[in-house]
C-alpha cells in the first residue's frame, strides 16, 4: 500500500512539474517592460487553493495521517496577504500496543509577506514569510492498548472517546508561482508551537488536526498547493 | 527563479518522504523493572553470591545462577508478585505486595504500570532481612529492595 502511495505521488508531482514547464513554455515572449510607479506584485482579487500534500501526509508522519484543506487569500495592501486555511484530517495508528485514532477540523488565519520585486507588472510569482494563528477541535480514541509485560501476564485495555481543543501558533515560508494564466502553484514550510495541547489527563491529546504531533512542544510540516486567482478589484486601489 | 525553486522543494519533498516512509518504527513501551540489592550482612563478606531467580508458576528463569550483587525483576499485573531465588544454592521466597498505576508514555509508544510497593513476606532460609530503600518502581532503575544475605552454609 505504501509503495503504490509513493508511486501516486511521483507520478502527480511530475506531472505538475511537466505541467509548470509546459505552462512556461506557452508563455509569449516578454513585451515591452511597462513603466511601473512602485515594484510591487500585485494581485487582484482572491486566491482560494487547496493543500495537495494533505492525502499524503503519512509520508512524514507515523502512523496514517490524511485529510483535506482549503485555503484563500487576497492582497490587503502592497506584499500583505491574509490568509486562512480551513481543513479537516484524521490519524490512525494501528501498531502492536497501541490502536489509536484522531480525526476533527481546523482553523489557521494569518497574514504573508511578500518579498519580491519586479518591474513587470505581469509578474506574479512571490516568496513570502508570514505567521499564523492555528485552532482546531477533534476527538481522539485509544481503541486498545497492550502492556508490554513479556514475563508474567499480558494487560489491555482501552480509553472511551474523548473531545479536546487545541491552539498553536506557526512561523511560515513559502512560495508561489503563478505557472498558468491566474493558477498558482507553492510550497510553503510551517514551524508551529503549541499553545494549548488539549488538557487532557489520559490518554493525552496526540494529535491536533493542522498541527500534527501535539505531544511535542513545536512540529515542522509543509505543504504544497496549487490556487486559482479569481480577478476582480477590491476597493479603489 | 521561482520555478527553480519550486523544483528543488519538490526534490526536497520526495527526499524526505522517502527517508521518512521507510520509518514507520513504532518505540517499545517502557517497563518498570523493581531493582533488588544482595548483600552479606556479614559486611566482611565482599563476594557476590550465585542467584537463580524466577516468578512462582512462570516456566522460565529472570536470572540463572549469576555471580551478581544486582538484579532487576519485573511485577506482575496482579496485586502481588512471588519470586523464588536460590542464593548460594539455597532456595528463599518472596512475595512483594504492590499497587500498580498506570502511565502513558505516548499515544505513538504505548502505556505501562508503576508500581508501589505496599508490604512484602518472604522466607528465611538463606536470606537475613529485607530493607525498602525505595517502595516506587519506575521506568528509570532504582534500588527498590536491600536483600542481606546470612552466611550460614
Amino acid at each position: 500500500m505504501k509503495i503504490l502511495k509513493y508511486i501516486l505521488t511521483i507520478i502527480i508531482s511530475l506531472l505538475f512539474l511537466c505541467g509548470t514547464e509546459y505552462a512556461k513554455g506557452q508563455q509569449s515572449p516578454k513585451e515591452k517592460k511597462p513603466q511601473r510607479t512602485d515594484n510591487f506584485i500585485h494581485m487582484e482579487g482572491i486566491r482560494i487553493g487547496t493543500d495537495l500534500s494533505m492525502p499524503f501526509q503519512s509520508f512524514w508522519t507515523k502512523g496514517d495521517r490524511y485529510g483535506i484543506e482549503a485555503n484563500v487569500d487576497f492582497e490587503l495592501k502592497p506584499n500583505l496577504y491574509p490568509v486562512a486555511e480551513i481543513g479537516w484530517e484524521k490519524k490512525k495508528i494501528d501498531q502492536d500496543y497501541v490502536k489509536y485514532n484522531s480525526s476533527g477540523s481546523y482553523l489557521r488565519i494569518g497574514l504573508n509577506y511578500n518579498l519580491l520585486e519586479t518591474e513587470s507588472k505581469k509578474e506574479k510569482d512571490i516568496l513570502y514569510i508570514g505567521c499564523r494563528y492555528g485552532l482546531c477541535y477533534a476527538t481522539q480514541q485509544v481503541d486498545s492498548y497492550t502492556i508490554n509485560n513479556s514475563y508474567w501476564n499480558v494487560d489491555s485495555g482501552s480509553f472511551p472517546s474523548q473531545n479536546y481543543h487545541c491552539q498553536w501558533a506557526e512561523l511560515v515560508l513559502g512560495l508561489k508561482g503563478e505557472v498558468a494564466k491566474n493558477f498558482y502553484m507553492g510550497w510553503s514550510i510551517h514551524y508551529k508551537i503549541s499553545i494549548l495541547n488539549g488538557n487532557l489527563d489520559m490518554p493525552k491529546a496526540s494529535f491536533a488536526p493542522g498541527y500534527g504531533n501535539i505531544e511535542n512542544g513545536s512540529a515542522f510540516d509543509f505543504t504544497y498547493s496549487i490556487a486559482y486567482n479569481i480577478p476582480f478589484r477590491i476597493g479603489t486601489r | 527563479m521561482n520555478h527553480s525553486l519550486l523544483k528543488i522543494f519538490f526534490i526536497i519533498l520526495i527526499a524526505l518522504s522517502i527517508l521518512n516512509g521507510c520509518d514507520e518504527t513504532f518505540d517499545l513501551p517502557p517497563s518498570a523493572y523493581s531493582g533488588i540489592d544482595f548483600s552479606y550482612s556479614d559486611s566482611e563478606i565482599t563476594t557476590s553470591p550465585t542467584i537463580s531467580a524466577y516468578g512462582l508458576g512462570i516456566d522460565s528463569l529472570i536470572i540463572d545462577s549469576v555471580s551478581t550483587n544486582e538484579i532487576s525483576v519485573p511485577f506482575s499485573i496482579n496485586d502481588s508478585s512471588t519470586f523464588v531465588f536460590t542464593i548460594d544454592s539455597i532456595i528463599d521466597t518472596l512475595t512483594i505486595h504492590h499497587i500498580k498505576t498506570l502511565n502513558e508514555e505516548s499515544v505513538e509508544s504505548g502505556f505501562y504500570y508503576e508500581y508501589e510497593i505496599t508490604s512484602i513476606n518472604y522466607t528465611m532460609n538463606r536470606i537475613d532481612s529485607i530493607a525498602i530503600p525505595d517502595s516506587t518502581i519506575t521506568s528509570v532503575w532504582n534500588e527498590n529492595l536491600e536483600i542481606y544475605i546470612n552466611n550460614n552454609n
